[in-house]
């Protein structure tokens, strides 16, 4: 009853034609019994469905002519009967009375009823007599066994019976309608004859019966008891009814709210539909359940999900409603059931499952008094919803709308924080790439894609022509405008730029700021502009601009989202300037920089150089006494190697080593600087060389000591020198006092003894006093000339002679002193001049001295013979003198001392002679580069060679 | 060079015999310097020997002491009573020559003196370590050279007075000291042998 009231009120079918409508027949030549139109082959489905998707009646007979407006009727009767059969009744049989069937649905007894059993007709004529007037519905029996069977198919309220009946006494009669479940309410009073017998009063009391009566009857008395139990029956009849919508109620919330539980777990769309209809259909006990989503654009209801008992159906609906159906639908906001709409349909449905007796109840889905979508339980035919289903129904469909709404709003938030991350992401790419064009580049792709148009363009404003550069371009035709330029205030760039206020253009072929000589493509025009200023601090530095070939495309959400990209790209550009600066300026620097490294590094390689040819040793230490570094010659003298022993200190080293042992002493002494000298053995080889250490403490600005440095020097050639020169000294000295000394000794004796001696004696002393003088001044003059030779010959000095002519004067000095020895001497006077570059006296002395020597150191009556003559040598010419002689001969191991100073072959002094000659000539020869040869024998001679260059 | 045949030397032996002039020896490799000295020497009353270097030298005192001791059984009148020596010499220089004068026990009394051109303080130091009896430069006044020639002669003579006078043979003194020298010397080595023969056969412990 519920179910059918509801249903009228809902779906507003006029229930007067509940009746089975003979035109509605089951045409076995259609497919599975469908139900058509008698006389047509028109399904009733068809009719539905039609007017499910909104059409007219009257439409529906216009489309289809065969009808009449009564089968339309009928159809929806149809649909209304179908609707509300019980499960498993077929066809169109009509409904029993209590159209809800169900076993568990409490008992509703008559109040107005009141049965009456007993076996005798005037016992029933009376009570028929005291209810004369009393409103109340008497039914009678004669025995128990009928009054049993009218009680459970009359369910009065109350039953009056005899308890003296024959076959089946009243008390049995009792004991059997409480018995039975249906009947057990039905009240009773027992009517007994035993005036006070108080034993059967109470047995029936006992057994259930609510009162008893007396017979003779009292009227007032009568009634006054059936109306007392009326009362009680009256009021437990309201109290059940009252118990059960309040647990019908109690239903109704729980399934709602398990819905509403599904629904609201989970903020995503899909899930929210997958779990509100796997709910709905779960609860609802349907087959399936399909939800509509409305879609706007093309005003259509659009299947969005579906599930079959619990589970999705996998293949989805393909179903749409026409614009029309939507219209009415949307508008409506009325639930509509539709008898097997989609019987038709099924198989491109994929409902094949679905019995042909399906039937589709939709709910609109409502917010905001706006219908969003349905919601279609589609159910197995013939079953019918309850109220509860009903209320189910509405509220998931609100709690729906709301949930939709609700994910709605929440995607439309995500899709405004996502879009804020991506300019958020857009700004972060834009001002830290500082690569200008790049940056730009990628701006007007972000405008573009972000602002759903077609071209993006970027204007920059020139300061110095006031002039704004189309910068950059993306999208249609954007290779064409670039480097296009508008002065500023022309167009609607310029406009922007001019007042620095974001412009929309919603119609360009209406807007006058137009500029419309912009290069274009021919079958690009745009129909809408955004155009956003570009500024930095206040100043305008450029302007973005969105094109769409849409009329009216940008709207204040654009507007919003290139706001913030104008900003950035401000700072990108000014971030992207001053980078360039910087860089220019890092370039200048690193430039310089790379100049001075060079010098230094040139200036390093050249100490470095410095320091490496340096003969001396050097030595680096740092404030801890560790090498910080050592030159070559360091290396050699320490005998170290620079890299095994960098960065560690000088205390390792082999203190064997008296250098190392010295450096060790140095370091440790505190004085500023040092100067040692130390002999170092070299190898085993016993000689030594003679280093002298110099130290020197570095200091830093503070004046603290930072390290040593110590340069060695090898002093062996200089201590040599030295030792020569005070052995030269020495011999000097004593060469000076032997004549001295016996110039004085014979100066004495002549003195003292001057009259005791005999006249030859005197004269000898005289002579000797001169010779030695002689010889004295020989002496000083040779050692005067050995001197200058040590200090060199001056070039200026030289100049070509020819050696042969020179020999020839010379010969011709000696010749007496030859004579009076009675020494051949021999001159072989060569063909040519032997020419050659020097000093004339010197060469003069060279060959004096030689000759000179032959001469004195050949006995009486020897000979000297001289030659000269160019050699070549090696294709080398030289200038050569032999002067060989016939004397004594000198040992070989004597050869090489004879041209030292002071040497001579006789000590005793018999042959005269300052003991230098021989060094004189080696020196001069050695001044000329040239050499000397001696070749001799004991006994044999000698012969002296000299060869310096000649001219050639 | 090795030329001692002059005039002086040729009558020496008349010389001393007659007059008994002392006897002075001058070694010096230089001639000129040499024949200065000797002349000096001579002037003043010395028969001289001369010689050119300390080899020279030392064959002359062993020639004329084997000669002299084949002739006349001792030869020791016929050693100089002097030596002058110079210190660089060809051959045997002035420090060997010393030395080997003074490892002779005929010839270690001699007195001897340097007479050299090398007067700096460390050849006179090392010729006075020696045991020299005097030393002298060559550039020094020759009269400081006569003077000690003249101290150490006449100190000679004293001793040879004393000898006279206790012995009565002026060679005595001389012969008997030398004699009693080898003979302790001889007695010396024998006592030292017969020690290091004690020694090694373990006399001692």
């Amino acid at each position: 009853m519920i179910y059918r009231k509801e249903v009228k009120f809902y779906t507003q079918i006029d229930l007067g034609f509940f009746m089975t409508n003979p035109r509605i027949v089951t045409d076995p030549t259609v497919a599975k019994g469908v139900p058509v139109i008698q006389g047509t082959q028109v399904p009733v489905f068809d009719i539905l469905h039609r007017l499910a998707t909104g059409a007219t009646p009257e439409a529906i007979i216009e489309q289809l002519p065969q009808l009449e407006l009564a089968d339309v009727k009928a159809a929806l009767n149809y649909a209304a009967t179908v609707m509300a059969r019980p499960a498993g009744q077929a066809g169109h049989e009509p409904l029993p009375a209590n159209g809800i069937s169900t076993d568990h649905a409490p008992v509703e007894l008559d109040l107005k009823k009141i049965l009456i059993v007993d076996d005798l007709p005037e016992n029933r004529t009376m009570i028929q007599y005291m209810f004369v007037g009393s409103g109340y519905t008497l039914s009678m029996a004669v025995d128990a066994r009928e009054a049993l069977a009218k009680a459970r198919a009359e369910l009065p309220a109350l039953v009056i019976s005899d308890i003296q009946m024959p076959n089946m006494s009243g008390f049995e009669f009792l004991k059997a309608l409480k018995a039975d479940e249906r009947t057990r309410d039905i009240a009773v009073i027992l009517v007994t004859a035993h005036h006070r017998n108080s034993k059967q009063v109470s047995q029936g009391l006992i057994m259930g019966a609510d009162d008893y009566i007396y017979r003779p009857f009292v009227r007032d008395e009568f009634m006054s008891r059936v109306e007392a139990v009326m009362r009680i029956k009256g009021a437990e009849a309201e109290s059940r009814r009252q118990a059960r919508v309040v647990s019908q109620r109690n239903k109704e919330l729980e399934l709602v709210n398990e819905l509403a539980l599904a629904v609201t777990s989970s903020l995503n769309l899909p899930e929210i539909f997958i779990s509100a209809m796997q709910k709905l259909s779960q609860l609802l006990e349907v087959e399936a359940v399909s939800l509509f989503l409305l879609n706007q654009d093309e005003r259509r209801l659009m299947v969005h999900i579906s599930s079959r008992t619990g589970k999705r159906v996998s293949v989805p609906f393909t179903f749409k409603s026409t614009p029309e159906a939507f219209d009415t639908f949307a508008s409506e906001y009325i639930p509509r059931v539709v008898l097997r709409a989609f019987n038709d349909h099924h198989f491109e449905l994929g409902l094949d499952a679905l019995s042909d007796s399906s039937l589709i109840q939709a709910i609109p889905m409502q917010s905001k008094e706006q219908v969003i979508g349905a919601i279609a339980v589609i159910n197995a035919g013939g079953v019918s919803f309850e109220h509860a289903d009903w209320v189910l129904l509405r509220s998931a469909a609100g709690i729906i709308a709301v949930v939709v709404e609700n994910a709605h709003l929440l995607e439309s938030a995500q899709r405004q924080v996502d879009d804020l991350i991506a300019l958020n992401e857009v700004g972060r790419v834009l001002t830290s790439n500082l690569d200008l064009e790049q940056t730009l580049k990628q701006t007007t792709l972000f405008v573009q894609r972000s602002l759903q148009c077609e071209a993006a363009s970027l204007w920059l404003l020139d300061e110095e022509t006031q002039e704004l550069i189309l910068t950059t371009a993306s999208g249609v035709g954007a290779e064409m405008v670039t480097g296009f330029r508008l002065p500023l205030g022309r167009g609607i760039v310029g406009y922007v730029a001019g007042t620095g206020e974001p412009y929309i253009s919603g119609d360009l072929s209406k807007d006058e700021r137009h500029f419309t000589n912009v290069p274009t493509t021919n079958d690009y025009s745009p129909g809408s502009i955004l155009s956003t200023p570009i500024q930095y601090k206040g100043k305008i530095i450029g302007v973005i601009q969105a094109l769409h070939q849409q009329k009216n495309w940008f709207n204040y959400e654009h507007l919003r989202l290139s706001y913030p990209v104008a900003n950035y790209v401000g700072i990108a550009i000014e971030n992207a300037r001053l980078f360039h600066e910087v860089q220019d300026f890092n370039r200048h620097l690193e430039r310089m920089v790379a100049a001075r490294t060079r010098e230094l590094a040139e200036e390093k390689e050249k100490t470095e150089a410095i320091l490496a040819s340096m003969a001396d040793g050097l030595l680096v230490l740092d404030a801890e006494n560790c090498i910080l570094t050592a030159n070559g010659a360091a290396e050699q003298m320490l005998d170290f190697q620079l890299n095994v022993w960098l960065g560690k200190p000088v205390g390792l080293q082999n203190l064997e080593n008296p250098l190392w042992r010295c450096i060790t002493d140095i370091t440790d002494y505190e004085g500023l600087t040092v100067n040692v000298a130390v002999d170092v053995p070299i190898g085993q080889t016993g000689a030594y060389l003679s280093i002298q250490a110099h130290s020197a403490k570095v200091r830093n600005e503070a004046g603290q000591i930072i390290g040593t440095v110590i340069v060695l020097r090898d002093i062996t050639a200089l201590k040599e020198v030295e030792r020569l020169k005070a052995r030269f000294m020495a011999g000097v000295t004593h060469e000076l006092k032997t004549p001295l000394s016996v110039i004085r000794l014979h100066s004495k004796n002549l003195l003292s003894y001057h009259d005791r001696l005999p006249p030859s004696k005197r004269n000898e002393l005289l002579n000797s006093i001169q010779s030695q003088a002689v010889l004295l001044n020989q002496l000083i003059e040779d050692i005067l000339e050995l001197s200058r030779l040590d200090a060199g010959i001056k070039e200026g000095e030289h100049r070509s002679l020819d050696l042969a002519e020179l020999t020839e004067r010379i010969l011709a000095d000696l010749q007496p002193l030859a004579e009076e020895k009675r020494i051949g001497l021999a001159w072989q006077r060569p063909i040519s001049a032997v020419m050659t570059v020097g000093d004339p006296a010197r060469l003069a002395r060279v060959v004096r001295n030689l000759v000179d020597n032959a001469i004195k150191y050949t006995p009486v009556g020897g000979s000297v013979k001289v030659m000269t003559a160019l050699e070549l040598i090696d294709e080398r010419e030289f200038a050569t003198i032999w002067v060989e002689d016939t004397g004594i001969g000198i040992p070989a191991e004597y050869q090489s001392r004879v041209f030292d100073r002071f040497y001579r072959l006789d000590p005793s002094h018999t042959v005269p002679g300052t003991g230098l000659g021989l060094s004189i000539v080696k020196e001069i020869v050695n001044a000329h580069d040239g050499s000397i040869q001696l070749k001799s024998r004991p006994g044999a001679g000698s012969t002296f060679i000299v060869r310096l260059p000649g001219l050639g | 060079m090795n030329n001692d045949n002059n005039i002086e030397e040729q009558d020496r032996p008349e010389a001393r015999h007659g007059d008994h002039k002392a006897l002075v020896m001058v070694v010096d490799d230089n001639l000129d310097f040499l024949n200065g000295i000797e002349l000096t020497l001579q002037m003043e009353g010395y028969k001289v020997w001369t010689a050119t270097n300390g080899q020279h030298a030392l064959d002359q005192l062993e020639r004329t002491f084997i000669m002299r001791q084949r002739m006349e059984g001792s030869g020791m009148e016929a050693l100089p009573d002097l030596i002058i020596a110079d210190i660089m010499m060809p051959e045997m220089d002035g420090y060997e020559f010393y030395e080997r004068v003074r490892a002779n026990p005929y010839t270690n009394h001699i007195p001897f003196i340097f007479l050299t051109a090398k007067s700096d303080d460390e050849n006179i130091r090392h010729g006075k370590e020696l045991g020299a009896d005097d030393y002298f430069s060559k550039l020094a006044p020759p009269e400081d050279l006569l003077a000690s020639v003249r101290g150490k002669l006449k100190r000679i003579e004293q001793q040879r007075q004393m000898a006279v006078e206790l012995t009565g043979d002026p060679t005595r003194s001389m012969m008997s000291g030398s004699v009693i020298a080898i003979a302790v010397i001889g007695s010396l080595v024998a006592i030292a042998f017969c020690v290091g023969v004690a020694i090694a056969t373990g006399w001692a412990g």
